[in-house]
């Protein structure tokens, strides 16, 4: 049987997210399945660790993700490219012994490294793979680059494509008309749409405060509160609430000197209050925060900051074990997914 | 009481002192474990050491220690306790975790607090001072409930200088346990209260304080102060007891609902409180002015028409007796003038006879210091007239200080309110007058709510698509139909997302039609060409589409829907808007006006809170300016009133069914002559209670 190697047409689209997934899955089915990681760009990379724990793999962390690259090391010379692929190869090698399939993870997109030859298609021929695309269906455009990475990839390797983030009101339109044109006229097989349902890829409270470096001021035992979505509190108070209601599982970010808005926020579905530029706010505040079970967190940067550094830094929650939501979530919408088709085709 | 002491200065030796020094006819028992006596009573080192019955708890210790006080009480089966500890939810975090952790307890053991935080309660009657407050306040018929315990003992001291008695104070703190609306309820069956007064901060149960207070205001006035109306006050507010300053407009809606009377300062309070308490009520609205000075007289005629009363017509009868009897100078017109020279042979005369007078409901004697007045004998007139004529209202406004201090005190003694201004006399009368229409009001109303029929399932469904979707908020075609669900007429209306489904759309519907961007992130779609009008042909309808997606694209590229609705071209009518928003504490407050693209800025629009009854309903829309030209003017026909009546009370219900819509908004409503159109509908849910509503079924 083949290995699936995953990768995607943009970063960020929700890949790692994707693989961890469909390894539990595909575990939980009964599969002996492992994973590996041959590059990752930063040593703050969590993914491995991770999958390790999920999937309760024995071997080392080396082992399973052997290589950094960052971009910062593109003028490397070619016997050190020659270096970080036999070093991939060995972990390949003991890894493939051990289990009947990997699932192997690029690292960010389909061509990064392409300049030092280790991009995605390299390193999928090299560790016998076929790929699995995914990208972003959250715009028809996306089925135009689509076709763009299937043409990047090596003849026949390519096994489909997966769309994630698809809003609803797409659902239909992909499902009726783009994946059967990229089937019969593309011959793109389109194994599934993931729909754009934020508690897929939520990242925790803790997570959040770890990310910004945020003090705790009130609600630290609720630290596990899935934050779907941001807001930034900047309005009249009387106008907050009404603007509050639209979201829920949210973080709202607004200065410590605005009670009221904070009050506000706590009393609609919010799943933490970040308040910013070291402003404490009113004694108050903090204890209807207590009241509600909602964190309150305090951060030194001011409000344009603060949401620049969330929402750039892609604070993607990844799927930890013990976080019964999340792997339930991920779990249902594994139903519009073909991934028993996908495993037969790998085994052809 | 735990904590007693022997250290002055402290609130455990206040309390002790203040239950003797007062006259506590019970027992009262010192808790302190160091002391074997306090202040001559014996000591006992615990509450279990005593082995007598206990009925009432006091405690004022540190805030750490309490909780265990609570559990031995438990033990001992004690449920009663006033808790004046400071240092809990008002300090913060770490206090309101004790306030948890105090609450779960009470629960436990089915204890009753007042407090934490409060200074204590007095009662006149039996006599009580319960508190740290230092003097007791005179026999008489108010009860008074504040959240502030600084303000009781403010009002207290200024209530003995004022010779105003009151039945009882109670501070209730941080209303841990025993709130408001407890409080209201006790005092509405106490046999030694007639009018209920109360400072608010805020109310932890809007709902049931509607229910109560409309019950209670059919037999007794609540008159209430809620701080916190101006925006600072309402940052200051919300600082002081941590809980979102409930609009003010949604408070007033309330107590409008619930019959309480609400006094826009300490003063006014007073002010009517001071009349509510000695005089009977009126039952109409026309005031007779007696003054011995002109001027004087004036500003209260002023003050009479500004505050909605009016000038009683004297009948001919009285006006040809005044003429006759007065100096002939004197003015015997409505306001009475018995001139500088009055005596209070005149004022005696004046008075008995308007108070004979038919058209006299409520009579306001103004009296200032003149070389020939006489301000003790005319309160002595006053005070006897009253006996013989006690059914209409009389106050007093003796415009000086020394000269007429005698009479002051004579006529507060003998249940005359009697005030320094005359404007203040007239508020009081106003106070009288407010519950006077209340209470009436009350009587008449107990209507039922109108009925519809109406299509729930459809609605249900709708909203459990939406919530299954990952939204909370409803596109344009989702809330049409819901309206149209509950029988208000509304406009075809469909959503596409591409230019196919949009060309075949507007076919199935019919041209003309409106296109309109769809998206729950874009608020105001004229302003980015979001809005395209009396399309005709498909053409039209292909290059509109792409433009319009576009814009919408542009302007929110994070938005997780973006569509087009179709809907029928409607002809243009009067514009209204019809909004509504949960309030934290009341619930439902809908909302009528005139609307369209400029509402916001016309603010012509009144409020109430569901569910409406016709009358309120019908109330709501007349309070509009736009209501005036509804009616009909220049020659024109009269809008469909009676169907914009119903279109709010089908709204009232809807959400009355459906509590979990946090917010509504129609605008525009088209009303025709016949008929009205819901063009534009926006709805946003609660996701929990979309899904307990599914889990219950």
């Amino acid at each position: 049987m083949k290995n699936l190697f995953i990768t995607s047409i943009n970063p960020g689209v929700g890949k790692s997210t994707f693989t961890l997934a469909l390894a539990l899955k595909l575990k939980q089915d009964g599969i002996n399945v492992g994973y590996f990681k041959p590059i990752t760009d930063s040593s703050r990379d969590t993914d491995a660790k991770d999958a390790k724990d999920l999937l309760s793999m024995e071997e080392d962390l080396e082992i399973i993700c052997p290589q950094i690259v960052s971009a910062f090391e593109y003028d490397m010379k070619m016997e050190q490219v020659e270096e970080i692929k036999a070093s991939i190869m060995e972990s390949y090698t003991k890894l493939n012994e051990t289990y009947d399939l990997l699932l192997i993870e690029g690292c960010r997109k389909i061509n990064y490294l392409a300049f030092l030859g280790i991009s995605a298609p390299e390193l999928a021929q090299m560790c016998n793979s076929k790929v699995l695309l995914v990208s972003s269906g959250e715009e028809i455009e996306d089925a135009d680059r689509l076709l763009l990475g299937k043409r990047y990839l090596y003849q026949d390797q390519l096994l489909g494509a997966v769309f994630t983030l698809v809003p609803d009101e797409l659902f239909q339109h992909f499902k009726t008309f783009i994946i059967p044109v990229l089937e019969e006229k593309k011959d793109l097989h389109v194994y599934g749409l993931v729909p754009n349902r934020s508690t897929l890829v939520a990242p925790t409270v803790a997570e959040i405060q770890s990310a910004l470096n945020a003090k705790i001021l009130a609600g630290g035992g609720h630290m596990d509160h899935l934050v779907e979505d941001y807001m930034v509190g900047a309005m009249e108070p009387e106008a907050a609430l009404k603007y509050f209601r639209k979201s829920t599982k949210k973080a709202v970010i607004t200065g410590g000197d605005r009670p009221q808005l904070a009050l506000a926020a706590m009393e609609t579905d919010t799943s933490v209050v970040i308040l910013t530029g070291s402003i404490r706010p009113p004694a108050g505040v903090l204890a209807r925060a207590e009241e509600k079970e909602i964190p309150v967190l305090l951060v030194a940067d001011d409000t344009f900051h603060t949401v620049k550094r969330l929402t750039d830094v892609n604070v993607y929650g990844k799927i930890h074990s013990d976080q019964r939501d999340k792997i339930d979530a991920w779990n249902e919408i594994f139903v519009d997914v073909e991934y028993k088709q996908l495993l037969e085709r790998l085994q052809d | 009481m735990v904590g007693a002491s022997n250290s002055k200065g402290k609130v455990g030796y206040d309390v002790v002192h203040n239950l003797a020094q007062f006259g506590y006819p019970g027992k009262i028992i010192p808790i302190n474990p160091k002391s074997d006596e306090i202040q001559g009573y014996k000591a006992y080192q615990s509450l279990s050491d005593y082995d007598g019955d206990i009925e009432v708890v006091y405690i004022a210790i540190p805030a750490k220690y309490v909780n265990s006080i609570i559990d031995e009480m438990g033990e001992l089966g004690l449920h009663y306790v006033v808790i004046i500890s400071a240092g809990f939810k008002e300090i913060g975090a770490e206090g309101a975790k004790l306030e948890k952790e105090l609450k779960e307890k009470l629960k436990t053991y089915n204890i009753r607090a007042i407090g934490p935080n409060c200074i204590g309660l007095l009662d006149s009657h039996t006599p009580l001072n319960g508190s740290f407050a230092s003097r007791m306040p005179m026999k008489g018929n108010l009860g008074f409930i504040s959240q502030s315990g600084a303000l009781i003992t403010g009002i207290l001291d200024w209530s003995l200088n004022e010779g105003l008695g009151f039945s009882k104070f109670v501070s209730m703190g941080n209303k841990a346990d025993v709130d408001e609306v407890d409080l209201i309820e006790e005092l509405g069956k106490d046999d030694d209260t007639d009018a209920i007064l109360a400072y608010i901060e805020s109310i932890n149960n809007g709902p049931k304080f509607i229910k109560v207070c409309s019950e209670i205001s059919k037999t007794k006035p609540i008159v209430v102060i809620k701080s916190g109306s101006s925006e600072a006050g309402a940052r200051a507010a919300s600082s002081h007891t941590g809980s979102m300053a409930g609009t003010n407009t949604a408070y007033d809606a309330a107590f409008k609902k619930s019959g309480v009377l609400r006094a826009s300062s300490v003063q006014e309070l007073f002010d009517f409180a001071t009349a509510i308490s000695s005089q009977p009520l009126p039952t109409n609205p026309n005031v007779c002015i007696i003054t011995n000075a002109g001027g004087p007289g004036i500003i209260a005629t002023d003050a009479a028409e500004y505050a909605g009363l009016k000038l009683a017509n004297l009948a001919s009868e009285t006006m040809e007796y005044l003429q006759a009897n007065l100096h002939s100078a004197a003015a015997t017109y409505n306001p009475v003038d018995v001139l500088g020279t009055g005596t209070a042979h005149e004022y005696s005369l004046s008075l008995e006879a308007v108070l004979k007078d038919d058209n006299v409901n409520m009579v306001l004697i103004i009296m200032t210091p003149q070389g020939m007045t006489e301000p003790v004998k005319t309160a002595e007139e006053m005070i006897s007239l009253h006996d013989k004529y006690p059914n209409k209202p009389i106050v007093a406004a003796y415009m000086g200080g020394v000269d007429l201090e005698e009479g002051v005190v004579l006529l507060k003694n003998n249940n005359i309110p009697c005030f320094s201004f005359p404007e203040r006399g007239i508020q009081s009368l106003v106070g009288l007058w407010k519950y006077a229409k209340i209470k009436r009001e009350k009587k008449e109303s107990s209507e039922q709510l109108p009925e519809f029929e109406v299509d729930k399932s459809k609605v249900e469904e709708i909203f459990e698509y939406v919530i299954n979707k990952g939204r909370v908020t409803l596109l344009g075609s989702e809330t049409i139909s819901v309206i149209r669900a509950y029988g208000i007429a509304a406009p075809e209306t469909a959503t596409a997302f591409s230019v196919n489904e949009a060309i075949r759309l507007a076919n199935q519907i019919g041209y003309p039609v409106v296109m309109k961007l769809s998206s729950p992130d874009i608020v105001h779609k004229t302003d980015i060409g979001g809005i395209a009008m009396n399309i005709t042909s498909d053409q039209e309808v292909r290059s509109n589409f792409t433009e319009m997606m576009r814009s919408g694209r542009e302007y929110a590229p994070d938005s997780r829907v973006m569509g087009i609705e179709i809907q029928k071209m409607s002809s243009k009518g009067r514009e209204l808007i019809i909004g509504l928003s949960e309030d934290p504490q009341f619930g439902h407050l809908i909302m009528i006006g005139a609307g369209g693209v400029y509402a916001n800025y016309q603010e012509d629009v009144s409020f109430g809170l569901t569910p409406l009854s016709k009358k309120e309903a019908v109330e709501m829309l007349k309070s509009t300016r736009i209501y005036k030209i509804m009616q009909g003017v220049r020659g024109e026909n009269p809008d469909d009133i009676d169907q914009t009546v119903d279109t709010l009370l089908r709204i009232s219900k809807l959400v009355n069914d459906f509590p979990e819509i946090l917010e509504l908004d129609i605008n525009p409503l088209f009303v025709f002559k016949q008929g009205v159109n819901a063009l534009d509908v926006k709805i946003t849910l609660s996701k929990d209670r979309v899904l307990e509503r599914r889990n219950y079924k």
